[in-house]
């Protein structure tokens, strides 16, 4: 344990003797932590800026904006769709809104709005899709339970209508017994009509005969007459010419003649009279009235015949009625069992409130702890991040001091085995780690939330096995490569790789199936999800035995491969120890120090310099080096080569002046240190 | 009493194709210090890493015996490294070319938790440190961070790093590799001083002067094999060059004395060598050598600069055992590779 002790100690001096070290690897994750802090102690809505287009704003479209704007979120109206896009990608704004042209709530129209997301911030992303999913369903709730309220309505109204006429209908079934006695009594009335009709009683034919009759003899009676009148004619005319051969005197002739004239013209008036009598047709209007009258008779005989038939066809329609009546009384009477059925079923409608029928459920999201700020649900996560980095770091870093220091051969001479060393450094990075844990848990607990979680003693329990794991995953970094460089970047990649496979950046769920069974079991999600858990939900230890079993499965496995590293470096120090000191080809080591001879001795292959000169011996090399320019000098030494270093080991054979001389790069330090070995 | 507590029984190691240790047998006696010299790809870290466990070897054993495990092993037998390796790490105390601490701890807080580490209590850890930190002269640089320390400074605290748990024995991979010469002999006194309060050290170094300088006994190792082993004198001895008399006269005119030691037949010249300013004459004789170059200056009222007597060296010994100069050497290392 002493021993163990004494290395915590030396470990801690020479981190915080590394002044750089110390500083990047105490202050970092603090600094961190403050300023995730401060940046995520609050509870407002992400801020969220919308973009919404529409070809013309109406009151739907509005009362979308006006929802968004009363939610907080910067809504901002664009002119065309593809600016609002535009901004997105210029990152003025998170997501864009598109109404439907003529957006409005109509029978059959599907209403679709457009929401454009950036997904390239991922995580952003679908929180943005969830949120505004969330509002417009909102508001499309909204409208909803408007059209539901109008449904209601209506069918309230419908109800009562059915109510009322379900009395009608009563009335109805009651006037089908009153059209029943009316019908009686029209059979009755149609009974008792006398539609019988003989048109022989009208003797007509003989009345025609009859006036033939006495037309013919009203002829023959003309007939003679205006024969008679003829030979009256004939004798006035007669007279007439006679009354010239009267010697009666002119006037009197005149005067008889006139007078015959005119007994002449009253024949002719009488004849004509009697011609019209004869010729009119009085005796065919009373034939033709005969005629009228006997197809009247016809006709009224006709019309009583079709009356009677038409008695018989309405009593046969009355019966139809009838039929038809007794067959609307049941129809009514179902209507009325139907209607009472439907009143009973609105009526069986319990729910009648608008509002419940729309969200006869509702969500009410609830957080499972109290939220405070949006950092309280970060801290778990952001603690293991932490934690996760820092130990891979600090400790890689912690062994590769160890490894790359020259003490590393000396601890190899000592009698302490290798699992206390590896014990050592794991206790530095743990005690480091936890110290560092405790302060970033004050910070968050005692400085943001102002209050610490009642598991802190599991929480602090847990942590210590999420070092531990964390701290053997970069100390077996540590021993598997040789320069920090390549640790650290080691460290980053295997840090990184944690954090892309857990559900902090992505979630878990996006990923294919198969991927998904081996991310469960990555540390970083093992650790975060456990301190959650109990950090968030204050859960008993029992719901993350499973989890820890994981972690601590991981981090003995990592402690036994740790020590089967430790000693195969151990081993492999030693062999390259050793082979450091073999021979190297072309390599000429006299067995003293430079002499005055091997100063003075000329080369064979003297060294050609930058500046144009040569130098053949050793004390001609200094000589050329006083005054050579340090640009020169530079072009001699640089970071892999060193000229004067290879031409005094190959050349003059002063491997152990090469050696000296290898890393310097200065000019006047390379001189002096030739020179020391001259003195 | 001498007596080994480290034994390398046939070592052979090899790194695919590459055979880098070579059959070795060789002992380390508790109290000395040991040196093991070779040029760099020798095999010598792959040699010290191999006592100490690092690496196993192919073939062979290395074998480990101190005092202080007797109540563990009362027939006090030798234990292999391989097998006992927490109380090598108990045992022994290692120090590699490269200096192990932590850079952003101070030199107090370093050997605190190394201390710590080898499970040393609090009160022999703050003993120890004292001790170490003032036999280290690092005593007041102690709160300064071990980055900020100069390179001697960081080199000193690796050993104290590596005796902080009071190792019977040192390990020094190139001790000196990197340091100037100045800190190279402050680091060579310290290391006496370290191996003066009972620690054997055993170290390997491609400095042929620190070895001979340091070293009990010393080891070369040449291609994977040890090619000889012994005290700094018994290799030398092997040597063939006779030792040399290197004379300057203000006149810098030798051909007289040169005439006149040809013509001497008392004393036997191997070579004779006029350099001018110097004259360089090589004897098996070097007293006798040594008198009649003096009478004869003395005689012949010359001006005396300098006269020394220079013997054979490691390098020349290394040079004679491996059978090639130092360039040729590294040629034939290039064609082992």
């Amino acid at each position: 344990m002493g021993k163990i002790l004494k290395i915590i100690s030396k470990n801690f001096k020479l981190l915080f003797r590394s002044r750089t070290s110390a500083l990047i690897v105490i202050l970092g994750p603090l600094i961190i932590i403050l300023l995730v802090g401060m940046a995520f102690n609050n509870t407002s809505q992400y801020n969220l800026k919308i973009g919404v287009y529409s070809q013309n704003f109406n009151e739907l479209s509005n009362s979308f904006v006006s929802k968004l704007s009363q939610d907080n979120y910067h809504v901002t109206k664009y002119d065309t769709e593809e600016i609002c896009i535009k901004e997105i990608k210029l990152g003025n704004i998170h997501s864009c809104l598109i109404f439907p042209p003529d957006f409005e709530i109509k029978d059959g129209k599907e209403n679709i709005i457009e929401i454009h997301i950036d997904y390239s911030k991922v995580n952003l992303a679908w929180m943005i899709r969830e949120t505004l999913t969330e509002q417009v369903k909102e508001r499309a709730s909204e409208l909803t339970l408007d059209m539901t309220n109008d449904l209601v309505t209506q069918l309230k109204f419908t109800e009562e209508q059915i109510s009322g006429y379900n009395s009608k209908l009563d009335e109805l079934i009651t006037d089908k017994n009153s059209i029943d006695t009316f019908k009686g009594s029209v059979n009755e009335v149609l009974d008792g009509l006398d539609l019988n009709f003989n048109k022989g009683e009208f003797k007509v034919d003989d009345v025609k005969k009859s006036s033939s009759s006495i037309q013919t003899k009203i002829k023959n009676i003309i007939k003679n007459i205006n024969n008679s009148l003829e030979e009256a004619e004939d004798e006035i005319d007669s007279a007439i010419s006679k009354v010239g051969h009267l010697n009666i005197n002119a006037s009197d002739e005149d005067d008889v003649t006139d007078k015959l004239d005119d007994a002449l013209d009253d024949i002719n008036y009488s004849r004509i009279k009697l011609g019209e009598a004869i010729d009119s047709d009085n005796f065919e209007q009373i034939n033709t009235v005969l005629g009228d009258i006997s197809s009247k008779l016809d006709s009224v005989s006709s019309k009583l015949t079709k009356a009677g038939e038409g008695r018989t066809q309405i009593k046969t329609k009355l019966e139809s009625i009838k039929k038809l009546v007794d067959s609307s009384k049941v129809k009514i009477s179902d209507i009325k069992d139907v209607n009472s059925k439907i009143l009973n079923a609105i009526n069986g409608i319990d729910i009648g409130d608008a509002s419940t029928i729309v969200s006869p459920i509702k969500t009410d999201i609830k957080t499972v702890i109290p939220e405070k700020t949006h950092l309280n649900y970060m801290i778990p996560a952001l603690i293991v991040l932490i934690i996760m980095f820092v130990s891979i770091l600090l400790s890689s870093t912690l062994v590769l001091m160890e490894k790359n220091t020259r003490a590393f051969f000396r601890n190899f001479v000592t009698p302490t085995n290798s699992v206390t060393f590896v014990l050592g450094t794991y206790l530095t990075a743990l005690i480091m780690i936890f110290v560092q844990t405790i302060i970033i848990g004050f910070i968050y607990y005692g400085l943001f939330l102002n209050e610490f979680s009642s598991s802190i003693i599991i929480a602090s329990l847990i942590l210590v096995l999420i070092i531990s794991l964390f701290t053997l995953v970069g100390m077996l970094i540590g021993y598997l490569f040789n320069s920090e460089e390549t640790a650290t970047i080691a460290s980053i990649c295997v840090g990184s790789l944690f954090l892309f496979l857990s559900d902090i950046l992505l979630p878990l769920e996006s990923m294919p199936e198969t991927a998904r069974q081996f991310v469960q079991y990555n540390p970083f999600l093992l650790a975060s999800e456990t301190l959650k858990k109990i950090l968030l939900f204050d859960q008993p230890i029992s719901t993350v035995t499973l989890s820890l079993g994981y972690l601590a499965g991981y981090s003995i496995l990592l402690f036994i491969l740790i020590i089967a590293l430790q000693s195969f470096v151990k081993k492999s120090f030693l062999f390259h120890y050793a082979l450091k000191f073999m021979p190297r080809k072309h390599v000429r080591d006299p067995l003293v120090q430079p002499t005055k001879t091997i100063l003075d001795k000329e080369s064979a292959n003297p060294i050609q310099l930058y500046n144009g000169k040569t130098a053949m011996t050793f004390l001609g090399l200094i000589k050329e080096l006083e005054l050579m320019s340090d640009k020169d000098f530079k072009k001699h030494v640089t970071k892999k080569n060193n000229d004067f270093a290879n031409w005094i080991e190959q050349e003059l054979g002063l491997r152990s002046v090469a050696i000296a001389i290898e890393s310097i790069r200065d000019r006047k330090k390379m001189i002096k240190k030739l020179s020391d070995f001259i003195k | 009493m001498t007596y080994p507590i480290i034994k390398l029984d046939n070592i052979s190691k090899n790194f695919g194709k590459h055979i880098v240790l070579d059959s070795i047998d060789l002992e380390v006696i508790a109290g000395e210090i040991f040196g093991i010299i070779g040029m760099s790809g020798s095999g010598k870290t792959t040699l010290l890493n191999t006592m100490i466990g690092f690496i196993e070897p192919n073939e062979g054993d290395v074998l480990f015996k101190v005092d202080h495990l007797l109540e563990y092993d009362p027939n006090n037998q030798f234990r292999s490294v391989y097998k006992n390796l927490r109380d090598v790490k108990t045992t022994f105390g290692f120090a590699s070319q490269m200096p192990s601490f932590y850079g952003k701890l101070t030199c107090v807080e370093n050997l605190d938790h190394f201390g710590a580490m080898y499970g040393l209590s609090k009160e022999i850890i703050h003993s120890n440190t004292k001790i170490l930190l003032k036999l280290m002269n690092l005593y007041e640089s102690k709160d300064v961070l071990a980055k900020n320390l100069s390179g001697g400074m960081r080199k000193r605290l690796d050993i104290a790093c590596a005796l902080i748990h009071d190792p019977k024995i040192l390990i020094l991979d190139e001790p000196t590799g990197d340091l100037d010469p100045i800190m190279r002999k402050q680091m060579w006194g310290l290391i006496k001083k370290i191996n003066e309060k009972g620690t054997t050290i055993l170290l390997s170094s491609h400095f042929l002067d620190e070895v001979e300088t340091l070293c009990d006994r010393i080891a070369i190792l040449h291609t994977g094999k040890i090619v000889n082993m012994g005290s700094s004198n018994e290799l030398k001895k092997l040597h063939k060059r006779p030792d040399e008399i290197h004379l300057e006269t203000l006149s810098a005119k030798y051909d007289n004395i040169i005439k006149k030691l040809v013509s001497n037949k008392q004393v036997k010249i191997r070579e004779i060598i006029n350099k001018g300013h110097k004259l360089i004459i090589q004897t098996d004789h070097t007293e006798h050598m040594l008198h009649f170059l003096l009478h004869y200056i003395e005689s012949s009222n010359e001006h005396l600069l300098n006269i020394e007597i220079v013997k054979p060296n490691l390098e020349e010994v290394f040079e004679d055992l491996t059978g090639t100069d130092i360039l040729s050497a590294d040629q034939q290392i290039n064609r082992a590779v």
